[in-house]
């Protein structure tokens, strides 16, 4: 498809548009960090099973990381929550000491030099969080930058986001957008799809297989359409007055 | 006001997106960011904090450090060169602290086993505290009721908040059990047990930081170790001294700069001891005052005597125990000997000795209530001077020192002679005093006989003697001697203790600037808070009875450890977890520290047993070398986010803190913390109003709590809380126990002044109320005649011929280490190296750190010294893999080719296993962890230390044809090799789109 | 001129490696590569002895970059990345260093390596960063230095001069030594900058060394 070079979107639809996904993008995010964050328990379990996962996404990964998931939640409920918890540990939080027995959701322990927790990424993160007015919830007793907290991070930009364009504050919107952007360059895709990688040589279950799969390729989908949305405003656009609508539509 | 706009292809991607998300309810809630709170905001604004603290990246000196705090992370640490007890000394391991408390790997929720021991894949899953506490609490009750509160133990090492006895209160008050294993058996414990039998627990601990005109150093390399003086403060002493005497088997370290090496044969301390004491005696150095006046060798031993005695208690739980001597009492004998009116049936507490004076007999009346010689009105001694500290550092502190006081009225006891002794029941034998039987023993240590058993040229043994005991100043002798671990650990640790003690009660170096003093005595007790012991009335109420202590396992073969009640026999215990049919019963669960079944008896029967509990758990920072066998784990705080007070734990002096720089991450508690919680599923209350059994406040931090009622309420710290006194040592620093206790610490000779007798626990907090002459021996005098020894073994078969056909072991004697090459010659045929174990290595604390990797990379491997001659002749090459086995076991090290061991030993070094094995069972102990070899059964006769030093191997190449896997490096079980250099990529660190973890370890 | 440099005395030196990693916390040294060792010397007989134990002796070695008056990895360094500045030291611009790795075989006491990950060579910089940066007042291993071994100053002023941990200079601290006590590495010409006090032993230069468990020799 060719690109066509913008018209102005003011209208309505398109508007709208932007929220929903901004929306649902937010929910997807909120799913992912979610089941970084903790194990799977009883009633979340039963809320998964129940869930419809998209067949066809675009993205060949995410596609390959909602089948693995859903096939795992196709099995027999019993026994299937202690499961999960030993395959929580045995992803997330491993059982060595040589400081490679897991794939450890924290950036500091992918990025920094020492491979250890509590580096350079955590205060990088810490700062973007500060400059929303975030910062971890008290009852949070571990490093700002384990990916929950950075998936969340991303969650909370899209729904302010799409806040911003609801009450026409575009400003504020494309500065969401621009920071999201930055974010997700510095600090999931520099490091997740590594993370990935190893949860898929050390989890077990199709469900934690198919998180790191699905995480991958979300990412991948999301740094497309970031870089999409961020660089559609070019300098020439910014410069440009208001323009009216000229009631444009795509297709 | 900007327009936003986008492209067709952009559109089409916020269509994929939103109909990529999947459809959630409103469950998926709960989150980890929010609303930055106030408090966060402003610690942004911080800057850098910088933390006055106290390091434990060991257990054993405390150094004073600097950390250095950056919103909410430590950046650094370094050496607070205010620290007077010190110098500012933070070595390689605590340099390293970061890595650690940062590490990945680290424990930092509960954990439990959904598989059973055994299987390769533990199945951990985390759990709740509730549920830890709660499946702890109801296994261990099980296995109580079904088998009895014996059927418990607690094994720990070294502790992480302090030092020694970290979890004697599990055992005690929340299992009701007595079997603590403690380390302490088999490190530092043998010289405190010898001291407490000879005069006061603990005193084996030398006053080094005086900064003496002779260091002697018997044993242990303390710029290595830390242990119990800082690198640091050691170098400077040794540096400073004007003679430095190094006693040890190998040339160590610091040791090089000795002006004496005493190259003594291993497990002979007490031999070169015995030999001092006789050349002191020859030569007339002998501190006669403190001798006849402090000591019971005037007292007079009949050996052909009944002993007799009568019941006291023990010092620490006041158990019941018959003590009986053959030292002479008012009680033994026929009234008419003495020319005094004796009432009733005589004072057993009263030991006649002769007056030379007056040409009659006197005594001493040994009764703490009222404790004097005939006719003397005691008082403490208020004539001394001050401590000459010219040649300590700069903010050292002088102590005051009492004067040896005159008999008044002036008598002179008489260290020789025979005399007759008519006893009541008519009969009269020849007794004669301590000190003639003492000199008698001493007949055979010549310089050239103690030359022949310990291997030392005799010159030098003299040499180095007259430079120790010859008196710089008149009043006071040059110093003790700072003994340390390697005399504990040839099966003959209280003899080797008890002589060296006797050296330095001979040239008077008890209670001296640089003698034997013993712990810091100052405002608190022992730094370890509620993990040693719940405060409280109400917290001994699962020990039934102080007759519990009877009931520890292998009390019948070692009843001193009832007597003394400190621990259980570490190999006997182990022996009822392993169901052993010779056992007195089984045992069936416990608690264990980390990787601790390394640390005594052997290595693989412990593992073997441990493994055979139906239940365990383990409190630890890591996945170690025992969490193969633990069935939960318990996350606990690393030092950099832990509150607590530090005392000096020897005579350093020094009171500080340990301040929680960062809060610990996950769910990790401090052990005093989870042992006071744990408490409650016990039902035991754990803190001082037992109708409030805990104080379950909202928001209270209980370990706070706990530090407000311990520190200000039990003890003696001069401040109302915890917050003034945390702010107060920030600015102030670390505080000198000689300054402000000047009355107990500042003070020496405490003997003279009515302040030494102190029972029990070593380390307790000033009151200045004793005012007892003397020792807390049942004589109230050092004892070179043991009466505690001599009670609970009035055969005395094992020690010397004193008299015709009669042996005694209350005298300090020698005993050849049992698997040494004199007494199992035999076994020399076939194993002919001498192994010895366990010096330090800088890097590392015993099992702990070989994981992180600034440690590993110095010391990727355990290297064995062996004589450059003898590994030519097996063909040993620096740096090759050897297999060292003994008759009980085989492991591998690597070659070091050491000139400064002796050919024919060998020096092994001790605890290793493997952290990038730690996937399976065990890490990998049992290919290099040293106490595989060691002989279980062969043990101190009254302590039951364990025999890590001086038995017999054979050595050889590590080959293909005769190594696992056809491989001379030890490797898995799955043939992985362990990491060997500091270019192993599995020390290396992550490289940003890099492969991922170690691609050799999964499919 | 002005010459930073460090006095190690070895007869407190224990060999502790508390230099090594304190160094390394603070300079982001990578793992298998140190800006300071302490290297063991010997045991070795002593030569009016029996031949062997107890007749024997041993010291460690502390090496680091000498930052040596001649320095000759200046000389031969391709693109001028390594200097000698004015303070004495030799320092490496990793901005304009290109890893060619000369001046590695250069350094006769091979304290120089390539930082893999970086792409460009790093060495002992004395902690001037740190130092210049007000962070610290001594380079780290001195002032960590678990033996009050290390002393650093300017040697145009003289080593009494030197300071040390806990505020104190080498002179009224150190114990005695004399003009003929004093050692430094091996020189080629390259006139290396620290010095080593050493009372008694017999120095070795850079033989009988073993660092790591492993025979070391660096000299070439």
């Amino acid at each position: 498809m060719e690109e066509v070079k913008a018209t102005n979107l003011l209208d309505d639809e398109g508007w709208q548009l932007v929220v929903k996904a901004g929306r649902r993008r937010s929910a997807t995010y909120g799913f992912l960090a979610r089941l970084y964050r903790v194990e799977v328990d009883e009633e979340f379990l039963h809320e998964l099973k129940e869930m419809r996962f998209p067949a066809k996404t675009g993205n060949d990964l995410m596609d390959e990381g909602y089948r693995a998931i859903s096939a795992y939640l196709g099995k027999p409920l019993a026994g299937m929550e202690l499961e999960l918890r030993i395959d929580y540990v045995r992803a997330f939080i491993g059982d060595g000491t040589d400081g490679t027995s897991a794939a450890y959701p924290f950036e500091s322990v992918y990025t920094s030099e020492k491979h250890l927790r509590m580096q350079d990424a955590r205060d990088e993160v810490l700062a973007i969080y500060r400059s929303e007015g975030l910062n971890k919830c008290e009852d949070w007793h571990d490093d700002e930058d384990h990916l929950a907290l950075e998936l969340e991070f991303m969650q909370f930009l899209c729904d302010k986001m799409a806040d911003a364009v609801e009450a026409n504050d575009e400003a504020r919107a494309f500065e969401l957008l621009a920071t999201q952007n930055g974010f997700l360059n510095a600090h999931l895709c520099n490091w997740v799809p590594l993370m990935n990688d190893d949860m898929r040589k050390l989890a077990k279950t199709g469900l934690y297989k198919g998180l790191a799969s699905l995480t991958e390729g979300y990412l991948e989908m999301e740094q497309e359409l970031l870089e999409e949305l961020v660089s559609d405003e070019t300098e020439e656009d910014a410069e440009k007055p208001l323009a009216a609508t000229d009631g444009g539509t795509h297709e | 006001m900007k327009n936003m706009t986008i492209s067709r292809r952009t559109f089409s991607k916020l269509m994929a997106t939103a109909a990529a998300a999947v459809a959630t309810t409103g469950l998926t809630t709960g989150h980890a960011l929010g609303q930055e709170t106030a408090e966060q905001a402003a610690a942004a604004e911080e800057g850098i904090k910088k933390i006055r603290s106290c390091c434990r990246a060991c257990g054993k000196s405390e150094c004073g450090v600097w950390v250095y705090v950056k919103d909410g992370k430590v950046i650094r640490t370094e050496g607070d060169d205010t620290c007077f007890s010190t110098l500012g000394s933070h070595c390689s391991k605590g340099q390293a602290s970061i890595q650690a408390c940062y590490h990945p790997d680290r424990i930092k929720y509960p954990m439990k086993r959904t598989n059973p021991k055994g299987e390769d894949d533990p199945g951990w899953v985390r759990i709740s505290w509730e549920e830890a506490y709660q499946t702890i609490a109801d296994n261990c009750m099980q296995i109580k009721e079904k088998y009895g509160p014996e059927a418990l133990f607690s094994w720990c090492g070294t502790g992480r908040e302090w030092c020694m006895q970290s979890d004697a209160g599990m055992s005690l008050q929340l299992f009701g059990s007595p079997n603590i294993i403690a380390a302490y058996q088999v490190c530092k414990g043998p010289r405190h047990f010898a001291a407490a039998l000879d005069n006061v627990e603990a005193w084996s601990w030398s006053d080094v930081d005086a900064h003496r005109p002779v260091l002697v150093q018997w044993a242990t390399e303390q710029t290595q170790s830390n242990y119990d003086d800082s690198a640091r403060m050691i170098t400077s002493v040794a540096r400073k001294a004007k003679t430095y005497i190094s006693v040890d088997p190998r040339k160590s370290n610091l040791g090089s700069k000795a002006d004496y090496w005493l190259n003594l044969r291993p497990g002979t301390d007490a031999a070169l001891a015995l030999g001092w004491c006789k050349i002191v005696l020859d030569n007339d150095l002998v501190d006669w005052k403190f001798i006849k006046r402090w000591s019971n060798a005037p007292f007079i031993a009949v050996p052909d005597k009944e002993p007799a005695g009568y019941g006291r208690v023990t010092q620490r739980y006041g158990s019941p125990w018959q003590f009986q001597t053959r030292l002479i009492s008012e009680a033994d004998i026929d009234p008419s000997m003495v020319d005094w009116e004796i009432e009733g049936d005589g004072n057993p507490m009263r030991y006649i000795v002769w007056d030379s004076i007056n040409e009659r007999w006197t005594y001493w009346q040994a009764d703490p209530n009222d404790a004097h010689w005939e006719g003397e009105d005691w008082k403490p001694q208020t004539e001394g001077r001050m401590e000459d500290i010219s040649n300590a550092p700069f903010d050292a502190v002088a102590g005051w020192i009492a004067d040896l006081s005159d008999f008044n009225p002036a008598i002179d006891p008489a260290l020789h002679g025979e005399f007759e002794i008519k006893l009541k029941d008519g009969t009269v034998h020849t007794g004669r005093p301590v000190w003639d039987y003492w000199c008698d023993y001493l007949e055979q240590w010549t310089p050239e006989y103690t030359a022949e058993v310990t291997g030392i040229d005799a010159q030098k043994i003299v040499d180095a003697c007259l430079a120790w005991a010859t008196r710089v100043e008149e009043d006071i002798p040059n110093a003790g001697i700072n003994y340390g671990l390697g005399v504990e650990h040839a099966a003959n640790s209280t003899e080797n203790c008890r002589a060296i003690m006797a050296a330095c009660a001979m040239v008077g170096a008890i209670d001296t600037p640089g003698g034997q003093r013993g712990a810091t005595i100052g405002w608190t007790d022992a730094g370890d808070m509620c993990a040693v012991l719940l405060p409280g009335p109400g917290s001994f109420k699962n020990l039934p009875s102080p007759d519990l202590f009877s009931r520890m396992a292998g009390n019948s073969k070692m009843p001193l450890l009832n007597w003394y009640q400190v621990w259980a026999d570490a190999n006997a215990v182990m022996e009822c977890a392993h169901r052993d049919p010779e056992a007195p019963y089984e045992i069936h669960g416990g608690m264990i520290g980390s990787g601790d079944h390394m640390n005594m008896g052997n290595a693989t029967y412990n593992w073997e047993a441990l493994n055979m509990l139906d239940f365990c758990f383990e409190a630890n920072l890591w996945h170690s070398a025992t969490s193969g066998c633990s069935d939960i784990l318990l996350p606990v705080c690393h030092w950099l986010e832990m509150n607590t007070w530090r005392v000096s734990q020897g005579s350093q002096g020094g009171f500080g803190l340990g301040c929680r720089a960062v809060e610990p991450p996950g769910e990790c508690k401090s052990d005093p913390l989870y042992f006071m919680e744990l408490s409650k599923y016990f039902d035991v209350p754990a803190f001082y109003e037992e109708d409030d059994p805990w104080h379950d406040i909202a928001g209270t931090d209980k370990e706070i709590d706990y530090l407000n009622t311990w520190l200000f309420g039990a003890c003696t710290v001069p401040f109302s809380n915890w917050d003034e006194l945390y702010a107060a040592f920030q600015e102030h620093g670390w505080w000198n126990m000689k300054k402000e206790v000047p009355t107990d610490w500042g003070t020496f000779r405490r003997f003279e002044t009515g302040q030494a007798y102190r029972p029990g626990m070593h380390q307790q907090a000033y009151t200045g109320q004793i005012n007892i002459p003397g020792f807390v021996t049942p004589t109230l005098k050092h004892e070179f005649w043991n009466t505690t020894i001599e009670s609970f073994y009035p055969e005395g078969e094992a020690g010397p011929e004193i008299a015709p056909g009669i042996h005694s072991e209350a005298l300090p004697y020698y005993h050849e280490p049992e698997h040494g090459p004199v007494a199992d010659a035999e076994t020399y045929k076939e194993y002919p190296f001498q192994c010895i174990t366990g010096r330090r290595i800088p890097v590392y604390f015993h099992s702990e750190h070989r994981q992180l990797p600034w440690c590993r990379e110095l010391w990727p491997v355990p290297r064995m010294e062996i004589n450059p001659v003898d590994a030519e002749a097996l063909d040993l090459k620096q740096g090759e893999w050897v297999w060292i086995e003994s008759p009980w076991g085989k492991i591998r090290e690597t070659v070091d080719l050491y000139y400064g061991i002796k050919p024919g030993t060998i020096n092994c070094e001790h605890q290793w296993w493997y952290p990038e094995l730690a996937d399976q069972a065990g890490g990998g102990f049992e290919l290099s962890c040293v106490n595989c070899l060691t002989d279980r059964k062969c043990q101190d006769r009254y302590n039951g230390s364990s025999n890590v030093r001086t038995y017999p191997v054979k050595i050889y190449k590590a080959t293909a044809e005769n190594s696992p896997f056809g491989n001379p490096v030890p490797c898995g079980h799955d043939g992985r090799e362990i990491i060997t250099s500091a270019d192993d990529p599995r020390l290396k660190m992550w490289v940003i789109g890099g492969p991922g973890v170690c691609a050799d370890k999964f499919e | 001129m002005t010459q930073m440099a460090i006095v190690t005395d070895i007869d407190r030196c224990s060999g502790c490696h508390t230099c090594t990693v304190a160094c390394k916390v603070v300079n982001d040294v990578p793992i298998g590569k140190y800006w300071t060792r302490a290297c063991r010397v010997g045991p070795w007989p002593l030569a009016d002895g029996s031949g062997n134990y107890p007749d024997v002796d041993m010291y460690f070695l502390s090496l680091s970059c000498q930052h040596c008056q001649n320095a000759p990895c200046v000389e031969i360094c391709p693109t001028g990345a390594t200097t000698k500045e004015e303070d004495g030291t030799v320092q490496i611009n990793a901005d304009v260093c290109i890893g060619c790795e000369l001046c590695m075989t250069a350094c006769p006491y091979d304290v120089r390596y390539l930082d893999e990950d970086k792409g460009v060579v790093q060495k002992c910089n004395l902690c001037k960063e740190h130092i210049d940066a007000g962070e610290f007042d001594l380079p780290r291993c001195v002032s960590q230095c678990a033996g009050m071994a290390k002393w650093y100053g300017d040697l145009d002023e003289g080593i009494e001069s030197f300071k040390g941990p806990r505020g104190l200079t080498l002179g009224e601290y150190l114990e005695e030594f004399d003009d003929s006590q004093i050692y430094r590495l091996p020189d080629a010409g390259n006139g290396p900058s620290h010095l080593y006090i050493l009372r008694k032993s017999e120095w070795q230069g850079c033989d009988k060394l073993t660092w790591e468990g492993i025979d070391y020799q660096f000299v070439k």
